[in-house]
């Protein structure tokens, strides 16, 4: 089999993600574009309220309508041939909700983890007949003999101790990094090519995070998928990901290679993030705080987001009209009118 | 040392909490040791930064400091400008005294306001009731304090609903030191916040202290925020005090090997793409802890004497305290 690391799995195109509320719309996603690609990790990292989790949420069709809707743009799932050509390619923006189609793609094609194991898993079932139903939803005419083992595999793969005990245990009978390490397990059950994690260590200690940050990449290093990984914590971010994208209210203000985007931001959101945030072993000079707060999700913006925290704004335009994403060199995309 | 220099001085500080088996009289079962023989000082004017894992015992330390929980044992003094507060053995006057004088900024600004208080209320509710101002006097205070911390005298008459979270943390900060307090307990001050608001609530931090000379116990579980805040750092693993150092001696010349694991999982920006050595364990059992040191089972230079007698905190270097008996021996790898 071909094995392809730059082979593209989803393209999402101009995505617009809307909420409508009795206050508003709140457009929580608002013409993201990227690629995710088989065997590499795009990080996203933004603040509360900036849309990331909407963004995984809408490839996993999970965002709950009404309020929510997917109000324009395309996710393009492509499958290959053996050789490595492209089979086929599905768009999960157009497809029905709780469709066939829809469900074919959850788990097999794109499966995620989320912040709180605790609540994405159900209290009532083990372990093993949570990973069990999942297979037998997703992998027609597999057997109970054959769920059993494979989920006693997937177990000891991700590090819990004593698995074949362990699969008939209760969720809320294993510590948090055993649960979320339950989880990987879930998510992995149906051999995904594409794994989003959304948070998946934030409600963890520092050094079970660092377990379960070391096991993702070796399960990607094993399984070449692609991830999508989601995090507000910059550090995280820059551990795991091969490229970044950096978003604020709905949209991605920068985009670019891990190293390029570190060393050498551009938008004045992502210098003063860069500047603001206390590290372990940098400056300890006092850091740049972004000045004002994150804007009412209701508020009409006129011109760019950050116009109103920004420290290079320039009056007459910044606040007049939008600023597009553009590539300003290889690789690296910005939306600023600086860089124009 | 000169107790001059020293605002608060705590020796062997326990907090068990009674487990009881069910029901309305329920017998207790056993203790969990929240904290259990913590000894440290907080020097006049300094930030002490208290980091540990989830059940380490910090925040139960914040608040046996601040007087919210009543420590199982130990003695807990402190030293103010007006004279010496045993805080085992306070009367009345003295515990108003001890309140006035040390404060605590809490970790949730969404559940630490009251949301049918107006921001004047809340924050000058310590005045009334310590009998400092009321009326306009309190109004003319609360209004000083308020735009100290970065707020402005019309948001006075609000209620906390129409605040941000950062703006609520700042209702918090003014709540504290409106009474204008020596020591601040700042309990995880930061960690509700969006990372774009938590630089602005630190660098406030950090000028009020310099402003009112403050001296802070700063409980964080991010070792990040805890080495730009503070001056010495304390580690706590299962209740207990395990190291304690200069912030600098601590980040780079480690003598416990927990700081050193805790070191080395902290997520780094210039750590980028490459995989770092992962130790197993998880964080302890309070029910089932190990017998000799809380840390043993975890810990990758454990001897048989770890696994049969708990360590003593000693003191091996200038304002440096550890808790190991492999202390002498090993050559620990800092950040």
């Amino acid at each position: 089999m071909a094995e392809n690391k730059n082979q593209l799995l989803v393209e999402v195109d101009d995505l617009k993600t809307y909420f409508h509320l009795h206050e508003g719309t709140v457009k929580a996603v608002d013409g993201v574009s990227f690629n995710l690609y088989k065997g590499k990790t795009l990080g996203v990292i933004g603040e509360s309220g900036c849309g990331k989790s909407v963004t995984s949420q809408s490839i996993m069709r999970l965002v709950q309508t009404p309020p929510g809707k997917i109000e324009g743009g395309h996710i393009w799932l492509y499958h290959y041939n053996e050789d490595g050509s492209v089979k086929d390619k599905v768009d999960i923006a157009a497809l029905k909700p709780e469709s066939k189609e829809l469900r074919a793609i959850r788990w097999r094609d794109v499966a995620m983890i989320f912040q709180e194991p605790m609540t994405s898993m159900s209290p009532v079932h083990t372990v093993y007949d949570q990973i069990n139903e999942a297979m037998m939803l997703h992998l027609p005419g597999i057997t109970k003999e054959e769920t059993r083992a494979r989920t006693i595999e997937l177990l000891r793969r991700v590090g819990i101790p004593q698995h074949e005990k362990m699969a008939d245990a209760y969720s809320y009978q294993l510590s948090g990094g055993m649960r979320q390490r339950a989880m990987i397990a879930m998510a992995l059950s149906c051999n995904p090519g594409l794994l989003i994690a959304d948070e998946p260590t934030t409600a963890l200690d520092v050094t079970v995070e660092s377990q379960i940050l070391e096991l993702i990449r070796e399960l990607q290093a094993e399984y070449n998928m692609g991830i999508m990984y989601i995090s507000h914590d910059l550090a995280v971010v820059a551990e795991m990901s091969d490229d970044i994208m950096v978003m604020y209210l709905g949209q991605a203000v920068e985009k670019a290679d891990t190293n390029e985007i570190f060393d050498n931001p551009l938008h004045p959101y992502t210098q003063a993030l860069w500047r603001s945030i206390p590290t372990i072993d940098g400056s300890l000079e006092r850091l740049d705080s972004i000045k004002g707060t994150i804007p009412s999700p209701y508020y009409k913006h006129s011109g760019c987001r950050f116009y109103g925290r920004c420290e290079k704004r320039i009056e007459g335009k910044c606040d007049e009209s939008f600023p597009e994403l553009l590539e300003v060199k290889p690789g690296h995309q910005v939306r600023c009118f600086l860089y124009e | 040392m000169n107790s001059q220099d020293i605002i608060l001085d705590v020796k062997g500080l326990k907090k068990y909490f009674p487990l009881k088996s069910g029901g309305l009289f329920g017998k207790v079962q056993g203790y969990i040791k929240a904290v259990d023989d913590v000894t440290f000082y907080v020097k006049r004017g300094e930030t002490i930064g208290v980091v540990g894992e989830s059940g380490c015992g910090k925040t139960t330390l914040g608040r046996c400091i601040s007087l919210l929980y009543e420590p199982t044992a130990g003695d807990v003094k402190v030293y103010l400008d007006e004279g010496v507060l045993d805080v085992g053995n306070m009367n009345k006057e003295e515990t108003k005294k001890f309140r006035r004088n040390v404060q605590m900024i809490f970790q949730d600004p969404y559940a630490s306001l009251n949301p049918r208080m107006t921001v004047l209320n809340i924050v000058g509710e310590s005045l009334l009731v310590n009998d400092v101002a009321k009326g306009d006097e309190m109004e003319q205070m609360v209004g000083q304090i308020v735009q100290k911390v970065g707020l402005k005298v019309e948001h006075l008459r609000r209620y906390p609903h129409s605040f941000s979270g950062g703006q609520r943390q700042r209702i918090g900060i003014a709540r504290a030191l409106v009474i204008n307090p020596q020591l601040v307990v700042a309990d995880e001050p930061v960690s509700a916040l969006d990372v774009s608001i938590q630089a602005q609530i630190l660098n406030q931090l950090k000028d009020l202290q310099k402003d009112f000379g403050l001296s802070y116990m700063f409980v964080s579980h991010n070792m990040s925020v805890i080495r730009y805040m503070s001056d010495r750092i304390m580690v706590m693993y299962a209740g207990k005090l395990v190291e304690m150092a200069p912030r600098e001696v601590l980040l780079n010349h480690p003598r416990h090997p927990y700081t050193e694991l805790l070191l080395s999982a902290v997520p780094r920006v210039s750590r980028r793409g490459s995989f770092r050595l992962v130790t197993p364990g998880e964080p302890p059992d309070l029910l089932n802890l190990p017998q000799g040191c809380v840390f043993n089972p975890r810990c990758k230079y454990a001897k048989e004497v770890c696994k049969e007698v708990a360590p003593s905190l000693v003191q091996v270097g200038p304002d440096h305290f550890v808790r190991c008996h492999m202390a002498d021996e090993l050559t620990l790898t800092g950040i």
